[in-house]
Order: C-alpha cells, then structure tokens, then sequence
C-alpha cells in the first residue's frame, strides 16, 4: 500500500478532529472530547503552537485503516524525536489496550507505571481554579 | 522585612531591664510564647518568582535531591548547562518557578533558594491546551510552610493564563505524602480511576527505532 507520512497543514484539522473521535470511541470515552477543528487550528498552527502533528495519508484507492500505517506513523514520531535531540518519548496507554500495548513493548518501550509504579495524577474543572486562585500575589 | 525572631529577641533580652528604667515588664505567658514560636515558622517569609539562568545551578542541585528522595539519582543526565540551554532559548523547552527565602532564613548550607517547579505546555487532543508540571521539589527543611502549595498554585495560575484545563503531572505510589498531599488539593489519579498507564522509549530502544523508520 502506497503512503506517506507528512507535517500536518491547518486544512487537515477537519480529518485530525475526526480522527480523534474515532481513538476516543475505540477508547471508550468519546464524551471526553471537548476541542473543536478551530480549537486544533488556533493551537497547532500559530507562531507558538502548543503541538505538532504528522498525518498519514494513502491514495484514493486504500481507504480502509491499515495496522502498518499506524506502525510507521508511531516510527516518524520517533525520527522526529532524534532530530530534535529528545531523548525521551513518552506516552499513555489504556491498561486494557492489549493490541497497542503489544506493539509498544515489542517497539522496546517501557511500562513505567507496571515497572516503577509512577501514576498520572491531574487538576482540571473546579479543582484546578481553586489551586491557581491560592496562587501568591509577588 | 519586619523579623519577628528579633524582635523577640529583643524582648525577652530588655525584660530585665525594663524594672530599672522603672518601667513594668511586660508579662509573656509561656502560653504566648508557644504560639509565636509556632506562627514564626509556620509564617516564613518566601516569594515566589519566575527562574532565571542564574538559577540554573540551583534548580540543579534541587533537581538532584528530588531524584534522590525518589530513588532514581543514577538515571539523572541532565545538568546545569542543559537546564540553560533548554529553559532559556528562543522556544524553551520548559520554564521554571523558584521559591526564595529571605536571608535571614537561609538553609543550614547558606541556601535561599529553597524550592522551585518546572513546568511546560502540553496538548490533549480531548481537552486542548495543558500544562505538565515536570517537577515539584521542596528542600525538607523548609516543608510544611505552605511553600509547595504555593509553587503549584502557581504553575496553575500560570497554565490558566495561558488557557490550559488541565495541570497533569505524575507521582510514584510508594510516595504516600506527595501522594496524600495532591489528592487533598482536589486532584484525580488518572491511573487509578482511568487506567491510564506511562510508556516509555529511550536510549538505545529510540536510537534503533529512529533508525528504521522512513
């Protein structure tokens, strides 16, 4: 199958947006999506933006979902990485994933939250206003 | 600033001579005594300010002791020099907070930079902008004063401004106080309730994956 994998434009913010409704609903929580297309526009597209993105896109004729497509755009984010002299990539996973879990453990990642026990704590909504209205004044 | 242990000081060392300046001494039940002694170091004076690269070999060596109170000191690379590189560039790769004490209240060792958190801005592709704060460290001594409080109430005042919803950051489970702490403050362990787990590539693993992709 004929791909490529390329710096996402702002014109591919659409598919972007429909592409993470598609990984929320497989991980069984679509109703956490909040952003929008122009959310995707204003942030990963100014002179400071919050995020980058690669796109992987086939020609017409294979319009279905390919499990290597996913594997080299995993591989192009790694090359990414290098270049920038990162040399750390991190990233969750659903602990029930097995299929995604697999393929990152053969690819040679770690699960720090199994081996080290490190767990993602956060504060959003009401919580995170509170805190940051007990923020000091100076 | 106004030094409260002085002026104690100060009192208790004119009490014997206020009678004879026929003054009457000014009694000071212990009870008194206790609380100030209590208020003086549960109201230390800090501030809390943005790191400058002067403060890179502070944040350094606070970096360190973080790593050995978690256990993981061999795994540190970094040093002072990359912490300038990569805070204080054009596109900075984090930026920091340092909490600063007073001289007076300086460390056992001479330190006044007693704490400090870095942070950088994220994205979720649920929820848009965030903020992960990489670290969050306070020298022993100078805990329970509301210092690291205030250090996170910072990095979130700062990511709110910056129009993020979420402030992620991680802890290990065995380290029940921090643990303790941030669940007090309101936040979810996304692990526990969601069953997120961290993954991990580096080192050699990266290399040889950079290696083969296209």
């Amino acid at each position: 199958m004929n791909f490529k994998i390329r710096a996402a434009r702002k014109e591919d913010c659409k598919d972007i947006s429909r592409m993470i409704m598609e990984l929320a609903v497989y991980e069984k929580m679509p109703e956490q999506v909040k952003i929008s297309n122009e959310d995707l526009e204003r942030d990963g597209f100014s002179p400071n933006p919050f995020f980058e993105c690669l796109i992987a896109e086939v020609s017409d004729e294979y319009m279905n979902k390919d499990g290597k497509i996913s594997y080299w755009s995993f591989m192009q984010v790694v090359c990414v990485a290098v270049a920038k002299r990162c040399v750390r990539l991190q990233f969750s996973v659903l602990e029930w994933n097995k299929p995604s879990l697999d393929f990152y453990f053969t690819k040679g990642a770690e699960d720090l939250t199994a081996k080290e026990g490190w767990h993602f704590l956060r504060f959003h909504g009401q919580a995170l206003d509170q805190l940051a209205r007990e923020a000091p004044n100076n | 600033m106004f030094n409260r242990w002085e002026d104690l000081c100060n009192v208790i060392s004119l009490r014997p001579l206020l009678p004879a300046v026929g003054l009457p001494t000014p009694v000071l039940p212990t009870w008194c005594l206790i609380l100030y002694f209590l208020d003086i170091f549960h109201n230390m004076d800090f501030s809390i300010r943005p790191a400058t690269l002067e403060d890179c070999k502070d944040i350094a060596r606070m970096l360190l002791e973080l790593a050995e109170y978690e256990k993981v000191l061999d795994q540190i690379k970094v040093t002072q020099k990359d912490l300038e590189q990569d805070g204080f560039i054009k596109n900075p790769f984090f930026h920091g907070i340092v909490a600063e004490v007073p001289e007076e209240h300086r460390s056992k060792e001479g330190h006044t930079k007693v704490g400090y958190a870095l942070y950088f801005y994220s994205y979720s592709s649920w929820k848009g902008r965030a903020v992960y704060m990489e670290d969050l460290y306070v020298m022993p001594e100078f805990r329970g004063k509301g210092i690291g409080k205030a250090l996170m109430s910072k990095v979130a005042q700062l990511g709110l401004a910056a129009g993020c919803s979420l402030l992620n950051f991680s802890v290990l489970d065995w380290n029940k106080p921090s643990l303790d702490f941030y669940l007090s403050q309101g936040c979810s362990d996304i692990t526990a309730d969601m069953g997120y787990h961290c993954m991990r590539c580096e080192g050699d693993e990266l290399e040889k994956l950079a290696q083969g992709g296209t």
